[in-house]
């Protein structure tokens, strides 16, 4: 086949929708498009059920936005809306910036073996369920047994019952979530951070630069758009991912600073059958949510370097 | 442009197409087919092998969904399945049998009767919920379908009838009971006070005093420091600390409005000065760990395994657990013993703890199931319309000959069956549990249960120690009943029955729980923890459930938030 040939072959092929080149990629997308429709899509019309009287039988009446006016003066929502404001806020300013920080020093150990065995350790707890880690803070940390109140118990402390402690309940999820995924979340940072030049840091030195100074100069410059990519978009699912842990960690005694839209959802619409209210606080918290995915495409055309849109 | 219209365009498809795939769901509002009369299936109370019905059709299939059957949801998968296929082949109807987890039974059910996809026969814990399936017109009534039924009519007694009637209408069948009573009582260890030369508590701070002596004293004699007073779950296992106070839960430990039966009204524990004062001394305990201040983070079975392991003194939980934590113990501490309190004086020294006569957990039929009168019918005649149905509902398989099948039933003698497993251990079978206990003409007929063993020891030892441990029991619940310990709580008066108590329940009871838990562990005083709940219940609305309450029983009562 000649040149031309394979030229307007080429041509009329892309004008072509299905070829036989990429029909096995259309085949293979099929499957997780039809998923995400039906379990994204398809039940997208029963928000309706937020403004409706919608209870174990089903639709009684319309209500307008009365579900809204209950969930708002209802003490307790307010209460779990705090509580996941806080948790995103303790996100950003904890657990955000610590797998980058972790990247950072794992980046200047030498020593090969010793950099992998980190690396590979601080990666195992990702890979547990949050059920398995709930359950391994809770005994930790028990006031009886837990290894964590023995050693204070072993220097002559009284034994602190942290989990009952309201106040301490977001420092010790933030530093759960910090423990299960940083180093899972320095792998990325890792990857950029082995795109920086080298010869940057040969002429820091020859510059006079320590340590600090190639870091603050370089090393962060150097994976600035990886960060700010990250943090942008993860403003859109800000309020997600807290269901599972905060499930397992909640009890009666810290309840008012563990308990957030997700599980407070599960409360009234799953164990009280209150579907229509559960329902306004989900649709509640997704207009919420909404709102963060624009800002952060607002975000993502301002700071990155080419202006790309998230959406 | 052109690309912006093609994305509107696809995203308008999308949206049609979910529309019209959710509006093409099972409609929303059913007509619910009204009860006709029937005539009554013939069956023969204890001599019949196998009900017959001549006039109601058999049912295709008889679903049933209940908790702990065999066990809970993962145990005993073999035994589950075995009596599915037993039963079905035994009475040529397709049992369906559906058993979801204890911990999440309610979300299970709420989710499936909300998707209608819950037929047949469902247990329920609470008349209360029974009451908001009425309302929402999820369950039928079942009277009319019964109304020709000889076994209901004749044999299945008015009482149970009477447990789940509303409005001169029968709204579930009690699954059953011996008509003893059900009540929950403290276990504490008898040979830890014999140590100390302590008698048996009869006030709560008599209990306060002994549970200190079982923390810091040493009571196993081991040298180390590891024992404690008592656990709890919850209020769930210390209820009665609470009564003696006079500051009651309800029937299932909740502290939502309660009627008091000493004074006729209905009030609200938890703005009582007594509660203030109950809530100190738990709080007291909960420091010095004479209460396992882990009381609100574990699960009961983690608080029977302490109590059980030897390192906590004692719970209050149902007095069946007085014997079997003492069984458990003497694996470990041959000399442990338990020692059985019904009700502890306080601040008032009549009418503490309540009980109530078991007739079993209510039964309701959903809308949904396909052939409402036959499965009813067939499931009444079954279960309660002889001996062998009530125990096959109660124990199992039955076999035909001793030793056979999970029981075998004789004349009028029942022969639990028993194994022995590789290692020569006696092992039992797990139970059904379909129904409760016997129809009151089988306990007139009197059923003499048999453990039947390969071991004679193990046999003879089990009867003897099962019957002393019902003689004791029965002993110290008469003392308590004598004293006037423990009262009837009437069915009516267990709690209130307004829409508005339905509507808020959930949430007061919520909010009386974390006051507790957080004044319990020192998180928050006694007074802001009550001061907050008062807060929540004003805002939900909860003096109109005590006016409502109180107006129904013509009382009035002088509490306000």
């Amino acid at each position: 086949m000649d040149t031309a040939t394979t030229a307007r072959k080429y041509q009329k092929n892309q004008k072509k929708i299905l070829t036989k080149t990429n029909i096995m990629l259309y085949l293979m997308i099929t499957v997780p498009l039809l998923l995400y429709y039906v379990f994204r899509y398809i039940p997208m019309p029963g928000v309706i059920i937020a403004f409706q009287q919608y209870s174990l039988s089903g639709f009684k009446y319309w209500v307008g936005i009365n579900n809204f006016n209950a969930i708002f003066s209802t003490y307790f929502f307010w209460e779990a809306f705090r509580n996941n404001w806080v948790f995103v806020g303790f996100g950003y300013v904890f657990v955000t910036p610590s797998p980058i920080i972790f990247a950072l020093l794992i980046n200047e150990i030498r020593v090969r073996w010793y950099k992998k065995s980190v690396q590979t350790i601080s990666t195992l707890p990702n890979f547990v369920t949050w059920v398995v880690i709930g359950g391994l803070f809770i005994q930790l940390l028990s006031p009886s047994t837990g290894y964590v109140n023995l050693v204070i118990k072993f220097f002559g402390g009284t034994p602190i019952f942290f989990m009952s402690r309201s106040a301490l309940f977001p420092w010790l999820f933030t530093f759960m979530r910090i423990w299960k995924g940083v180093g899972y979340g320095a792998i990325i940072y890792l990857a950029a951070l082995s795109g920086i030049d080298p010869q940057l840091y040969e002429a820091a030195v020859i510059d006079g630069a320590n340590k600090l100074r190639q870091v603050w100069h370089i090393t962060l410059p150097g994976i600035r758009n990886t960060i700010l990519v990250l943090i942008v978009l993860s403003f859109s699912h800000v309020l997600k991912g807290f269901f599972e842990p905060i499930f397992i960690l909640k009890n009666p005694m810290n309840r008012s600073r563990s308990e957030i839209l997700d599980t407070y959802i599960y409360t009234i619409g799953i164990l009280q059958g209150r579907f229509n209210i559960a329902t306004a606080v989900g649709l509640f918290k997704s207009l919420i949510s909404m709102f963060l995915l624009f800002f952060a495409n607002f975000l993502s055309k301002r700071f990155t370097e080419d202006g790309r849109s998230i959406l | 442009m052109k690309k912006t219209k093609i994305l509107c365009l696809v995203i308008t498809i999308v949206f049609a197409l979910s529309a019209m795939l959710t509006a093409c769901g099972t409609s929303t509002v059913e007509e619910t087919p009204t009860p006709t009369a029937t005539v009554a299936p013939t069956a023969t109370p204890v001599e019949s092998e196998e009900p017959v019905s001549t006039e109601v059709a058999k049912p295709d299939e008889i679903d049933i969904t209940k908790v702990y059957y065999f066990g809970d949801s993962l145990d005993n998968t073999d035994q589950k399945v075995n009596y599915e296929v037993w039963m079905t082949e035994e009475y040529g109807i397709d049992f369906e049998m559906h058993y979801p987890a204890r911990n999440s039974y309610v979300e299970v059910i709420n989710l499936a009767v909300a998707s209608g996809d819950l037929d047949g026969i469902v247990a329920l814990f609470t008349p209360q919920i029974v009451r908001e399936w009425k309302a929402e017109g999820l369950i039928y009534p079942l009277t009319d379908f019964l109304a020709d039924n000889e076994v209901y009519n004749t044999t299945y007694p008015e009482v149970w009838k009477e447990t789940y009637s509303f409005e001169g209408e029968l709204w579930a069948l009690a699954a059953g009971g011996d008509g003893v009573p059900a009540m929950f009582a403290r276990s504490i260890r008898g040979d830890w006070l014999d140590t100390f030369g302590l008698a048996r508590p009869e006030t709560v701070w008599e209990l306060y005093e002994a549970s200190k002596m079982f923390t810091f004293n040493d009571p196993d004699g081991n040298g180390i420091d590891d024992t404690f007073g008592m656990t709890s779950r919850n209020m769930w296992l210390m209820q009665d600390i609470f009564q003696a106070f006079d500051a009651r839960m309800n029937h299932v430990a909740d502290a939502v409005p309660i009627w008091n039966p000493n004074t006729n009204v209905w009030e609200d524990s938890m703005i009582k000065p007594e509660m203030v004062e109950c809530l100190t001394l738990l709080a007291q305990m909960a420091s010095e760990n004479v209460m396992d201040p882990e009381s609100f983070v574990h699960s009961s079975t983690v608080a029977k395994n302490k109590v059980k392991s030897g390192y906590y003194g004692g719970f209050f939980y149902w007095d069946s657990w007085i014997l079997s934590v003492e069984s458990a113990s003497k694996t470990v501490f041959p000399e442990a013993y338990m020692e059985g309190i019904y009700a502890l004086k306080g601040n008032i020294t009549t009418n503490i703890n309540q009980y109530g006569i078991g007739y079993g957990a209510p039964m309701v039929m959903t809308t949904t199931t396909p052939e409402p009168k036959e499965t009813i019918n067939w499931y009444m005649n079954i279960f309660y319309g002889s001996a062998e149905g009530v125990y096959r509902g109660r124990y199992g398989i039955q076999g035909d000959f001793i030793g056979e099948g999970m029981f075998t039933l004789s004349g009028t003698t029942i022969y639990k069956n028993y194994y022995l497993d590789s290692e020569g251990v006696v092992r039992g079978f797990s139970a059904p549990g379909i129904v409760g206990g016997h129809p009151l003409y089988a306990q007139g007929t009197v059923y003499e249960i048999v453990y039947n063993s390969p071991d004679a020891d193990w046999n003879a030892a089990t009867t003897e120690r099962v019957n002393s441990g019902l003689l004791r029991r029965k002993v110290w619940f008469d003392e308590a009943l004598a004293w006037g310990g423990v009262y009837l709580l009437p069915e009516s008066l267990k709690e209130p029955t307004s829409d508005k108590f339905l509507a808020i329940s959930s949430d007061l009871g919520a909010a009386a729980k974390e006051a507790i838990a957080t004044s319990f562990v020192g998180e928050v005083s006694v007074e802001e923890a009550i001061a907050k709940y008062r807060e929540v219940a004003k805002t939900l609305g909860a003096q109109e459930v005590l006016d409502l309450a109180n107006a129904e029983i013509g009382a009035v009562t002088g509490q306000t938030y």
